[in-house]
């Protein structure tokens, strides 16, 4: 299993459809979203290969303008 | 697992992601670390030059977590990609274990197979032809290219076996192909390499200017931070000026597209801006500033043969002449607003745009910059010109107001500039130009007067004498050169370290790979994995890498950190430091030095390098210790376990008097043990506290009450404004190879590839590298997105496949290919054309064709 949280920046107008776009994805939850573009997300999976994808895919969401990595726990 | 103890794991997980992002998150308790017989520690990242620390979980000798680490001021908490996939770097499965020497016959032999032999063995075949090597040809017979990645005592250690040890200036870092036009023009301006300011401008700064860096890719890091300044700092802009779109231009307030080497004509335009607006700060100029010219025209570091070389007026000149503040701008005036835009072909209301956030002394701008500036070849002009800028508004040295040259090794600063494993430098900005820097040198290393090799082959104007029965010479060799003379066959061994210059270097076709097999010559690689270098190598040493060993690496913001040995290396590979140290045992003084030398110092007489360089009683007087950290947990040091004394310590102590009691102030770093209990300190380090902006009065403990600013690295204590016009390129496009090649790194892939390629997450990512196209250009040549194609130089060619819809868009007329790929070297095509000045390589301009297959 693996449990990791990212900060996520998005464009500020865009921040609502990025959420949202992240929400649908398996394993992931958005905790907390702020009206600058600030998007506090986890991902919960028992594939650590899934994961990361899952993160570098994030990149390519339209309106992610930075994606980084606060944890990782895998066992 | 149970549900607790999952839900646990998640609180933390998220709780550290809302601390991270200063957002309070009321339902989540911030929860302390479990302890789950994990052993959690601090460690440097071992890619880039951000210098993120990285919290590494270990248990039952291997890695099984990671954490950006929250104390951490760089990163604070915060990971990259890269940075997440860290620790699998070290679990590749072709790991190196054992030496490997081509053989044939069980001798070695150039054109032999690699068989694995003992450490012995790797180490007498070596010595032998590194003696035969210096003795034959001089001091440029033999060579060594290390690495911004070496860690600081490795550099050093090298640096001692290089220059004191076998009397050769034939030393160089990879750096040179990445920062050594930053490190020309830090001298040039301020007389002191490295930045004045610090990360801390990332939050300070009302405008940032992104030249030539993407670093949304290459410092992931930096740019959350400046991403989360620009989103919640009222008007905040970003300005990020490229020769094609990356994706640094999803934040930009102002995107800038110009033509290959026309930077030099935008930066001349800011300062011409500045003076006819009369926005220039008068009095921090005439109190703080010299106007200086440089010769023009000097050539493109190409072979002297080459025509373009001949036809320079100037060939590698670079002596300063001093000028008026008015002959300074007149040289600049050429350089209207219509006539950069005619250059560069950026609209005039851009450019207008980006001097005017220039020339407004309320607005703090923070200028980055990075390879983009540094393979130029003009790059050291290039920096020059955002120092002029700087300089003009007085827009320097403090907090939010800074230039600011970004690395991209671990290392660079640290490592290659600050220990100085360059061919003309010695620890702490010391030249070997200079004999009073030379004889400081042979002082702190109890060397004999005359045993380092002047650039010039003089001491006290007197010939050195050498073991070649021939004079010294000139001794200084750079990069570029030491492909070139292992083709030529002037130099004969070669040992590469903890790089992978094959692969890296410029013009593989006519210059590395004829070296490299070159009958003659016996090249050696210390690497982890067999890279394209280690294939092209006849001898292969495996090497312990990253949290295999203590380390200590200096980022860019002059941030010297420590990590302690997390888990053991694999087989009998052996860290870089272990290397340099153990070869020394199989050279004897007499094999390398002249005998009037010796007498000099007979008390060498029969020694091995090692004795005279390391078991000198100041590398091996701290005792070999348990090494524990604050919590009692205990750590291995496998090289203080072999030689018998705490090697780094004794290695850093030393290089440390360099700093303390050398002829030049400004680098003092603190005590050994220091930098393990700290998360990093930006040096110089007085008094135990560190120094965040440099040269100005309350932050920097050299400049002295009352002083204001003063640019200490010059006697004067003036900095430099330094004229450089627009010059074209070497090699523009022309009928035949038509477009503009530049290459380039990606996100998901570190420099060659060697180790993130062998990350199986990052290479299914991106696993090789693509052109990077417009659209036009492809339907022009009748290519589809993902066509197969032929791209050709006047050098070489290669096959990739075409890109038109990628994260780059290049502008029609340009093409962009990542040199990641050991597939596809895209080094067979680039010109090994170089800055005359800093000798760096420009892997951003030369012309190409591309072909439909």
């Amino acid at each position: 299993m693996t449990i990791c949280s990212l900060v996520v920046y998005a464009r500020p107008e865009k921040a609502p459809v990025v959420e949202e776009a992240i929400s649908m994805l398996e394993g992931t939850e958005v905790h907390a979203a702020t009206k600058e573009g600030k998007l506090i997300v986890s991902i919960d999976h028992p594939d650590r290969t899934y994961c990361s994808e899952t993160i570098m895919g994030l990149n390519n969401i339209d309106g992610v303008v930075s994606t980084s990595l606060v944890y990782e726990y895998f066992e | 697992m149970s549900v607790s103890r999952r839900d646990f794991i998640k609180t933390n997980a998220i709780a550290a992601a809302a601390a991270t992002a200063g957002i309070s998150l009321p339902a989540v308790s911030t929860a302390v670390a479990d302890d789950s017989g994990i052993r959690w520690d601090k460690t440097a990242c071992r890619f880039c030059g951000t210098g993120c620390s990285v919290l590494v979980g270990v248990k039952d000798g291997k890695v099984v977590a990671t954490q950006g680490d929250p104390d951490a001021p760089v990163n604070r908490g915060l990971n990259c990609i890269k940075g997440y996939f860290l620790t699998k770097i070290m679990y590749g499965k072709d790991r190196l274990t054992k030496p490997l020497l081509r053989k044939k016959n069980g001798k070695y032999a150039k054109d032999g197979q690699f068989e694995e032999v003992s450490w012995d063995e790797a180490f007498k075949t070596m010595a032998e032809k590194w003696v035969a090597a210096r003795k034959a040809k001089g001091p440029k017979g033999v060579g060594m290219f290390g690495s911004g990645q070496w860690t600081i005592w490795e550099g050093y250690a090298a640096q001692k076996l290089l220059k004191g040890g076998f009397r050769s200036n034939s030393l160089e870092p990879n750096a040179r192909h990445c920062m050594a036009s930053a490190v020309g023009a830090f001298m040039r301006a301020f007389g002191i390499d490295e930045p004045m300011g610090c990360y801390d401008d990332l939050e300070h700064a009302d405008v940032f200017v992104l030249w030539g860096s993407n670093m949304a890719e290459m410092h992931p890091i930096l740019w959350s931070r400046m991403t989360n300044t620009r989103l919640t700092k009222p008007g905040c802009e970003v300005h990020v000026l490229s020769t094609f779109e990356h994706r640094c231009f999803e934040l930009s307030d102002n995107s800038i597209i110009f033509h290959p080497q026309t930077d030099l004509a935008i930066g001349n335009y800011i300062a011409n801006y500045i003076i006819q607006t009369k926005a220039y700060n008068k009095e921090f100029i005439d109190k703080n500033v010299n106007f200086k010219k440089t010769p023009t025209d000097i050539g493109y570091g190409l072979r002297a043969s080459d025509p373009r070389e001949k036809a320079a007026k100037n060939r590698n000149k670079g002596k300063l002449s001093k000028i008026s503040f008015e002959e300074y701008a007149a040289s600049v005036a050429e350089y209207t607003v219509e006539k950069a835009s005619e250059i560069s072909g950026v609209p005039v209301e851009n450019l207008e745009k980006l001097a005017k956030v220039y020339a407004d002394p309320k607005k703090k701008v923070t200028s980055y910059w990075t390879m983009g500036f540094n393979q130029h070849t003009r790059g050291v002009w290039m920096n020059g010109l955002v120092y002029n800028i700087h300089l003009l508004m007085g827009k320097i040295s403090e907090p939010g107001n800074s230039p600011f040259s970004l690395t991209g090794q671990p290392s660079a600063c640290g490592t290659a500039r600050e220990v100085g494993t360059f061919t003309h430098r010695l620890p702490a900005d010391l030249v070997v130009k200079k004999d009073g820097h030379c004889k400081f040198a042979e002082k702190m290393w109890k060397l004999p007067a005359g045993t380092i090799p002047r650039a010039n082959g003089k001491m006290d104007k007197a010939e050195q004498s050498d073991i070649s029965g021939k004079p010294m010479g000139k001794t200084l060799i750079h990069a570029v050169a030491m492909h070139r003379a292992l083709k030529d066959g002037k130099m004969n061994t070669f040992w590469v370290m903890c790089n992978n210059n094959l692969q890296a270097a410029a013009n593989f076709n006519e210059e590395s790979l004829p070296g490299w097999r070159n009958p003659d010559n016996f090249i050696t690689v210390s690497d982890p994995y067999p890279t394209i270098s280690a294939m092209g190598a006849d001898l292969i040493l495996p090497t312990a890498m990253w949290a295999e060993k203590e380390g200590a690496y200096g980022n860019s913001e002059r941030r010297t950190q420590f990590w302690r040995q997390q888990v053991k290396a694999p087989g009998e590979s052996r860290s870089d430091v272990w290397q340099v140290m153990e070869f020394a045992k199989y050279v004897k003084v007499e094999d390398v030095w002249p005998e009037d030398l010796i007498a000099k110092a007979p008390e060498y007489k029969g020694k091995t390098l090692y004795e005279v360089l390391y078991a000198n009683g100041q590398v091996d007087k701290f005792e070999k210790i348990q090494v524990t950290d604050g919590s009692g947990n205990k750590y291995d040091n496998d090289e203080s376990d072999y030689f018998g004394y705490y090697v780094q310590k004794g290695l850093f102590e030393e290089y440390r008097r360099f700093q303390w009691e050398g002829p030049k102030k400004g680098h003092e770093m603190a005590p050994y043990d220091d930098y393990h209990k700290s998360r990093g300190l930006r040096w110089p380090v007085i008094d135990g506290k560190e120094t965040l902006y440099r040269f100005r009065e309350g932050y920097d403990p050299h400049v002295k009450k009352g002083e204001g600013v003063r640019f200490y690295g010059k006697k004067d204590g003036r900095a430099n404004i330094i004229t450089a016009p627009y010059e074209p390129a070497a090699e523009p496009p022309d009928a035949e190879f038509d477009l503009w090649l530049s290459t380039g790194r990606v996100l998901e892939h570190w420099h060659s590839g060697s180790m993130t390629r062998r990350v199986p997450e990052l290479y299914r990512a991106v696993p090789d590298a693509v052109v990077f196209m417009h659209k036009k250009d492809a339907k022009k040549r009748r290519l589809r997105n993902g066509a197969k194609v032929k791209i050709i130089t006047r050098r070489g060619e290669i096959v990739s496949r075409v890109e038109t819809r990628g994260r780059n868009k290049p502008p029609q007329g340009l093409v962009f290919i990542p040199w990641f790929d050991a597939g596809r070297l895209v080094n067979k095509l680039t010109l090994d054309q170089t800055d005359p000045l800093s000798k760096e390589t420009d892997y951003k301009k030369c012309a190409c064709k591309i072909e439909r297959i």
